[in-house]
């Protein structure tokens, strides 16, 4: 008998991305993460299990969610404003609070699918792929975290002739997945702080496991095929030591691309709706001329750039 | 259709190449909108003393004497003349059409009821007509255009005059005492089942053969005309006719003659006066085009656009048109400007300077129909420019001139014409990237087409050979193919509210709203009998609809009947018979429209749902809930909400569109236009979806009384396409759109999703690839800011609207406000 196809929880799919690699790609955001970045724009991607979120404006406070909670995981805190205890919520499989809601206030981050689940909702767009030289991007989260998932389904992909990126953390145990890793067309390899203290406070690990896997990375595969993304966040990534940090970084491993990912606070609002607190300073911005000056320097050095954003 | 009332521009800002530009542009902006009486005084004065004469000649007649005495106005900065009115925004009250809602106006009355459920915009010019008409001159008519005192009095003369005589009370007399459903027909507008009578503008969507009338010149035309009368002898009716056509057509072609040569003369007038050598110059040059076109074929591209634009403006004139287009203008225009660039008399700049101008020129034309129409077409005059496509062998056609027409629209904003681009895989890259360049300056087009389809459509509709349809086909209004030079105006009898149809069907044919019963059916008491219900009312309702315009276009032939732009549509000259006597080549294009149509499906995907799969409830527990618009039934609402939705690529409710979908366009072709041939369904929906949803009670979608119904025709309801648009555009492409003539799909992105040239080709791949799965039309919103900042003012119209940035996503109207706020800041910077 077949072995049953690997599941695992994905947060969301999004097609048409137009960021996330070349040509049109359909992304697919895996569960968990070992990191814990401040400035993480989809922190509902953090934790390995489905989450509930819950958003203040659409919510009517109504109290219906409390009516069906079997756990009382729900209740009225002083302010009367709904408050989830999410030790209590176990995440029930019929989502009585989700669907008794009239409003849409709760939803819940994490859908468990299995591999041809997932390969059939992402197969409906082939003829954009390859029209446009596009693919399947693996986001999250982080799709290494999953090696038997992303093993089995990057085979699958490849037997249709699907391309398929990765964009990783590089926080990934790399016995897991040297066997298939070099199947991935391009591969997104963040890099944050390359000082190992800062890496700590702001990411909440050590670099070294990231570095290391870059290392390992670079002398498995074609170095062209990895392009190295880089959050600016003024003041943490987007300083000089760190960027001079990187160039250093990108000529030791012979990598030539860079992408830059200006800081933004599209995700901010989501820390609230998993009642969490957001840590980054409030003001801290980016501007154009600065993501510029970055990428000039970066250029003078060699290093092609793409810059994604807004 | 694109409104561009934002001039904000995104990754792509151009500016008018030239001073001239700059002039005429700025001139336009700041000016009101007005009425001009003037051509309506001469045509009425001309149909006083015209009693006796054939009704062919009587028409011609009275259009040829007013053109010939118009004045002739030339404007500062203008390098080729011809203006509809004397004023730079004017409009001509077309009594002859329709005289009532005139009438009404001016005596302060009550609109047609359906005024109550329309809505006009307020700002740019509508704004500055009021502010003006506050100044003591002029007076306001109706919502937007002012009008002075002295005018007034003329205006109301005409107007009485009219009354009786104009094409809607011929019609009115003739149908609502013969046809055996006027009384239906008058309900349907009361419960706003169809749009208002729409007499005041009732033609338009077509397009002139320009290709002959420039090669030819019209002295030409005359001599084969005269030729035709000689060699017929008057031995039957239809012979007499024809020579009576004949006539009447050398009227209006000599009359278009002697209105060139006064702006010929006005043009030296003015020159003789004129300071500055430059102006003088150009002044000349004018007086020395409009004295030798369009009488004889230009001579070079300059003269080409002078007689392309008196050509073009006579029958603008002759007609109240909505959706009179310039066709495949890049085609017919090529050999004038390739000529003069291969022997170095002009240069692209030269061209592109002509070019900025005619979209200054198109745009000033205005129109005023009553006031709803002028709602529900938002003003706009749908004059369609198509470009790329094929030639006659199959090749692909863009060239040159179709990438100045491109930049010029980039560079001169202006709202029309409006452009779209027979799409076929064959055309040049360059052209596509060019094309894709104009969509991000935020104007909304060009449109994309896929001429595949049309193809197919025209093949088994027409059967015209295949190389004939490749080369002639075109755009006649805001989506509507037709076939350039020699078609039939698509008159339009409106539009058909799918949703009032639903309410019908739901309620035996009673409409809840306003209580009046249409044909009487079972109350459906399941889903079958529903779907059942609502086929008989659509049925009905377009078989009325058909009929009873019909007896408009009998009138309109008596009364309106379009001699001038007959001469110029094949093969109504060598026929000698009008283009309302079927002298056109293809006389099967009116088009029944509709709009409404999603929340039917999604209805009826509720209903399948709750009703029959889950039995959650019965068909009267149903219609007491929307009887009572949803109040207390949050729990059903919900779950009506919930249940499948259009737009999602799940067959659950794709399957009830595609059945509805040849249930329509089955009913549409039953029936047959005024000239016998079956008619042509299409599907659009302007401004209609607002209107029509005001007059319809809840739905079984979901939606609450007298919200907005879905706009266009395959886009989803507002928030109910949860997978993405790649997912809308699968549930799109399984209608077969080879049905109909005429369909729409809006997009909207920001401009980030499209960034630089990967971007654009990331979007030309979408086009190809909805285009390979036979969707059959496409357009684009690129946001920019001032659009962003209505979306935090009307969430609801931009439900649809995705942020994305690499590796987040979510709708724009569910972030916060202060995040929304980084969007726009970061919209407006545009890394």
């Amino acid at each position: 008998m077949q072995d049953k196809a690997p599941s695992t929880f994905i947060f969301d799919i999004e097609d048409f991305a137009t960021q996330d690699g070349p040509g049109i790609r359909t992304v697919i955001f895996f569960k968990g993460c070992s990191l814990r970045c401040r400035w993480c724009s989809n922190p509902e991607s953090q934790k390995n299990f489905p989450e509930i979120l819950h958003s203040e404006s659409l919510c009517k406070k109504c109290g219906t969610c409390i009516e069906v909670c079997p756990y009382e995981a729900v209740t009225f805190n002083e302010n009367k404003a709904l408050s989830f205890n999410r030790d209590f919520c176990l995440i029930c499989k019929d989502k009585p609070c989700v669907t008794a809601c009239n409003n849409d206030a709760i939803r819940i981050a994490g859908k468990k699918l299995d591999v041809d689940e997932l390969f059939d909702k992402v197969n409906v767009n082939s003829q954009y792929f390859s029209n446009s030289g596009g693919g399947i991007t693996l986001s999250g989260g982080e799709p290494l975290l999953h090696p038997d998932f992303v093993r089995a389904f990057i085979n699958k992909c490849t037997q249709f002739g699907l391309s398929v990126g990765l964009e990783t953390c590089g926080y990934f145990k790399w016995d897991q997945v040297k066997d298939f890793i070099e199947n991935f067309d391009f591969i997104f390899f963040d890099i944050k702080c390359l000082d190992e203290k800062l890496s700590k406070k702001y990411t909440g690990q050590s670099n070294r496991i990231i570095l290391q896997n870059l290392e390992k990375l670079a002398t498995a595969v074609d170095t062209s095929k990895i392009i190295i993304s880089v959050a600016l966040i003024p003041g943490i990534t987007a300083t000089e030591k760190n960027l001079s940090s990187l160039i250093l970084l990108c000529k030791e491993m012979n990598i030539s691309s860079v992408r830059l990912l200006p800081y933004h606070t599209l995700g901010k609002g989501k820390y609230a709706e998993l009642g969490r607190e957001y840590l980054m300073d409030d003001g801290v911005k980016i501007t154009d001329g600065e993501v510029r000056e970055i990428q000039k320097c970066l250029e003078s050095n060699s290093i092609t750039c793409i810059i994604e954003g807004l | 259709m694109s409104s561009c009332s934002h001039y904000d521009t995104r990754e792509t800002k151009g500016a008018p190449s030239t001073e001239n530009v700059k002039i005429m542009r700025n001139r336009y902006l700041s000016e009101p909108m007005k009425v001009d009486v003037e051509y309506m005084q001469l045509y009425t004065k001309a149909h006083k003393t015209s009693d006796g004469l054939n009704s062919f000649e009587r028409r011609a007649h009275c259009h040829a004497y007013a053109l010939e005495n118009l004045t002739p106005v030339i404007r500062e900065g203008e390098l080729f003349s011809g203006n509809k009115t004397r004023f730079v925004r004017g409009a001509i009250p077309y009594a002859n059409y329709a005289t009532n809602y005139i009438l009404r106006t001016l005596n302060k009355e009550e609109q047609e009821t359906q005024a109550k459920f329309t809505e006009i915009g307020t700002g740019g010019g509508i704004e500055k007509s009021q502010k003006i008409a506050s100044e003591g001159k002029h007076e306001v008519f109706g919502k937007k255009f002012l009008v002075s005192h002295e005018e007034k009095v003329i205006l109301k003369e005409i107007a009485e005059y009219w009354s009786g005589k104009c094409m809607q009370d011929v019609a009115d007399r003739f149908w609502k005492n013969t046809f055996d459903k006027a009384e239906y027909i008058e309900k349907g507008w009361k419960a706003g089942l169809y749009t208002a009578p729409h007499d005041p503008a009732p033609e338009g969507r077509y397009v002139l053969d320009f290709e002959t009338a420039l090669a030819e010149g019209f002295d030409n035309i005359i001599k084969k005309t005269k030729r035709l009368i000689k060699q017929t002898e008057v031995t039957d009716y239809e012979s007499a006719e024809k020579v009576y056509f004949w006539k009447a057509g050398h009227r209006t072609l000599e009359a278009t003659i002697k209105w060139a040569h006064n702006y010929s003369e006005e043009a030296l007038r003015l020159a003789k006066t004129e300071k500055n050598d430059k102006r003088k110059n150009e002044l000349l040059k004018i007086a020395e085009m409009c004295k030798y076109v369009p009488a004889k074929s230009p001579r070079n591209f300059h003269e080409a656009m002078q007689a392309f634009w008196l050509i073009y403006l006579a029958g603008h004139i002759e007609g109240a048109h909505l959706g009179y287009s310039p066709g495949r203008f890049d085609r017919y225009m090529y050999p004038f400007y390739i000529r003069d660039i291969e022997n170095g008399t002009t240069t692209n700049a030269k061209v592109l300077e002509l070019l900025e101008a005619l979209r200054v020129k198109m745009t000033e034309i205005e129109y005023m129909a009553s006031f709803s129409w002028e709602g529900l077409g938002s003003g706009n005059l749908y004059q369609n420019m198509i470009l790329g496509g094929l030639d006659e062998n199959g090749h692909r056609a863009d060239n040159e001139l179709s990438q100045l027409v491109l930049q010029s629209a980039i560079n001169c904003q202006t709202t029309q014409p409006t452009l779209s681009i027979w799409y076929d895989d064959s055309l040049s890259n360059k052209f596509l990237l060019k094309a894709i360049e104009c969509v991000k300056t935020g104007v909304g087009f060009p449109a994309f087409f896929n001429l595949k389809i049309y193809i197919q459509h025209e093949l088994q509709k027409s059967k015209l050979p295949l190389s004939l349809i490749r080369k002639y086909a075109a755009m006649g209004g805001c989506t509507e193919p037709t076939m350039e030079g020699m078609s039939y105006g698509v008159v339009q009898a409106g539009f058909i509210n799918h949703a009032k149809v639903l309410e019908l069907a739901l309620n035996g044919g009673l409409d809840p709203q306003t209580e009046l019963t249409f044909e009487k059916s079972e109350i459906p008491q399941n889903y079958d009998e529903l779907v059942k219900s609502y086929k008989f009312h659509l049925r009905n309702s377009i078989k009325n609809w058909q009929r009873y315009w019909n007896y408009v276009m009998a009138a309109h032939r008596d009364t309106c009947n379009l001699i001038y732009s007959s001469m110029l549509v094949r093969d109504c000259l060598d026929r000698g018979k009008s283009l309302d006597d079927k002298g056109a080549v293809v006389n099967g294009s009116p088009t029944t429209l509709s709009s409404g149509m999603v929340n039917v499906v999604n209805s009826l995907a509720s209903v399948k749902k709750l009703v029959r799969d889950d039995k959650k409830l019965s068909m009267d527990e149903l219609r007491k809930a929307l009887a009572e618009n949803w109040e207390r039934k949050e729990d059903l609402h919900k779950e009506a909400m919930d249940a499948p939705k259009w737009g999602n690529n799940d067959d659950y409710a794709d399957a009830i569109y595609e059945e509805l979908f040849d249930s329509y366009c089955g009913y549409v072709s039953e029936q047959l236009n005024y000239l016998g041939e079956p008619y042509d369904p299409s599907m659009l929906a302007i401004s209609t979806h607002a209107p029509f949803g005001k007059v319809c009670g809840a739905t079984p979608d979901g939606r609450y009384a007298g919200e907005t119904l879905a706009d266009g025709v395959t886009s989803p309801f507002y928030g109910t396409d949860k997978n993405g648009p790649l997912a809308v555009l699968h549930s799109a492409g399984k209608i077969d759109h080879t049905k109909i003539r005429g369909g729409l799909h809006n997009m909207k992105f920001l401009p980030s999703t499209l960034k630089g040239i990967q971007g654009s080709k990331k979007l030309i791949s979408l086009i190809k690839t909805y285009f390979d799965t036979l969707g059959f039309q496409l357009q684009f919103n690129v946001v920019d800011s001032a659009m962003l900042k209505d979306a935090q003012e009307n969430p609801d119209q931009y439900r649809d609207l995705i942020v994305r940035v690499a590796g987040f996503s979510a709708f724009f109207v569910e972030l916060g406000k202060s995040i929304q706020n980084e969007i726009i800041n970061r919209t407006e910077q545009n890394l």
